[in-house]
C-alpha cells in the first residue's frame, strides 16, 4: 500500500493554499482540543490501484479567511452561508487532487470523486494520518485514510 | 482583448477566483462567462460565440469529459478551444480528452501566472 506521511500531506496542503488562495501556512503540533472544535468538514474519495479518502476539518473563521482570499475581499464581508461550504469543498478537491498525483505520479491511474461535506470527526482512529496547519492564525486539519472505500465506489 | 472566455466549474467561488486571473490576462469582464456544469456551458455556447473554454472535469449533471465529447459531435462548436483546469490526474482520462482535441491542461493548484500564460498562448496573444 502506498504511503503518505503527515509531513508530506502538510507540504501538499501548504502548496494548495499558497497557489489557490495566496494563504501562508505552517505545520504545527496536533492539538486535540482544536481538532474537536473543528466544526466544518469535507471529504473526497478516490479510487484506482488503491482507494481512500482525504478529509479536511476546520472552523468557520478559517473558512471565512479562505473564501475572502479566493474572492479578493475582506473576511468581514464574507457570508459563510453562501461561500463557506463551497470554499471547503473546493479546497478539499484540490488537496485530494494533489494526493492522487502524489500517489500515482505522471502515470497516475487514480480518479477523484466529487467533494462532499461530512460531519465533524472525533478523530479517534485518524491521528497518525493527520497533519495540522496554522494558517494565518487559524487551524486546518487534513486527514488521509487509505483503503477506506472500495475502489469501484470511489470515483 | 476582444475574445470571449467561458469558465466551466461547479464551484462558484473558484469560478470567481479564475475570473480574476482571466481579467489579469487582459480580458474584459463582460467577455468572461460562467457555467456550473457541462450542460450550462452548452446552453451558453448556443447563445454566445466563445473563443476559449476553461473546463473543470469533475462536475455534477454533465461532467467535463461528457461536455468535450458533445462539443466534438457538434460541427458548429467543433472549433472552440478547450483547456482543462482541474484536479484530474488520471493519464487515461487525460489522453481521451487529448484525443477529443483538448488543446492543453492545467492541474489545480496552479500558479495564476501559468493560467495567464496559457490563456495568452491559446488565444494567440503576447503578454
Amino acid at each position: 500500500m502506498s504511503n503518505l506521511t503527515p509531513d508530506r500531506l502538510a507540504e501538499l496542503t501548504i502548496k494548495a493554499l499558497e497557489r489557490t488562495a495566496f494563504m501562508m501556512a505552517d505545520p504545527v503540533a496536533f492539538d486535540p482540543g482544536a481538532f474537536a472544535a473543528a466544526n466544518r468538514s469535507a471529504g473526497v474519495r478516490y479510487g484506482g490501484p488503491e482507494s481512500g479518502i482525504v478529509t479536511l476539518h476546520t472552523t468557520d473563521d478559517f473558512l471565512r479567511g479562505l473564501a475572502a482570499n479566493l474572492l479578493g475581499v475582506e473576511p468581514e464581508s464574507i457570508d459563510l452561508a453562501s461561500y463557506g461550504e463551497d470554499a471547503i469543498k473546493e479546497l478539499t478537491n484540490i488537496v485530494g487532487g494533489s494526493v492522487i498525483l502524489e500517489l500515482g505520479g505522471l502515470e497516475c491511474a487514480y480518479t477523484l470523486g466529487l467533494p462532499q461535506l461530512s460531519p465533524p470527526s472525533d478523530g479517534a482512529s485518524e491521528l497518525s494520518r493527520t497533519c495540522c496547519l496554522d494558517c494565518e492564525g487559524q487551524l486546518l486539519f487534513v486527514t488521509w485514510e487509505p483503503g477506506t472505500v472500495p475502489a469501484s465506489l470511489a470515483a | 482583448m476582444s475574445c470571449n472566455v467561458l469558465i466551466v466549474d461547479d464551484s462558484p467561488i473558484l469560478r470567481k477566483a479564475i475570473k480574476k486571473v482571466v481579467k489579469l490576462a487582459g480580458l474584459e469582464e463582460d467577455r468572461i462567462h460562467e457555467a456550473g456544469n457541462g450542460q450550462e456551458a452548452l446552453d451558453i455556447l448556443e447563445l454566445v460565440w466563445i473563443d476559449l473554454v476553461l473546463l473543470d472535469l469533475n462536475m455534477p449533471v454533465m461532467d467535463g469529459e461528457q461536455f468535450a465529447q458533445e462539443l466534438r459531435r457538434r460541427p458548429d462548436l467543433n472549433g472552440v478551444a478547450v483547456v482543462i483546469v482541474s484536479t484530474e490526474a488520471n493519464k487515461d482520462r487525460l489522453q481521451r480528452l487529448r484525443d477529443l482535441g483538448i488543446v492543453d491542461s492545467l492541474h489545480k493548484p496552479f500558479e495564476p501566472e501559468d493560467l495567464c500564460k496559457l490563456i495568452s498562448k491559446v488565444l494567440g496573444v503576447k503578454q
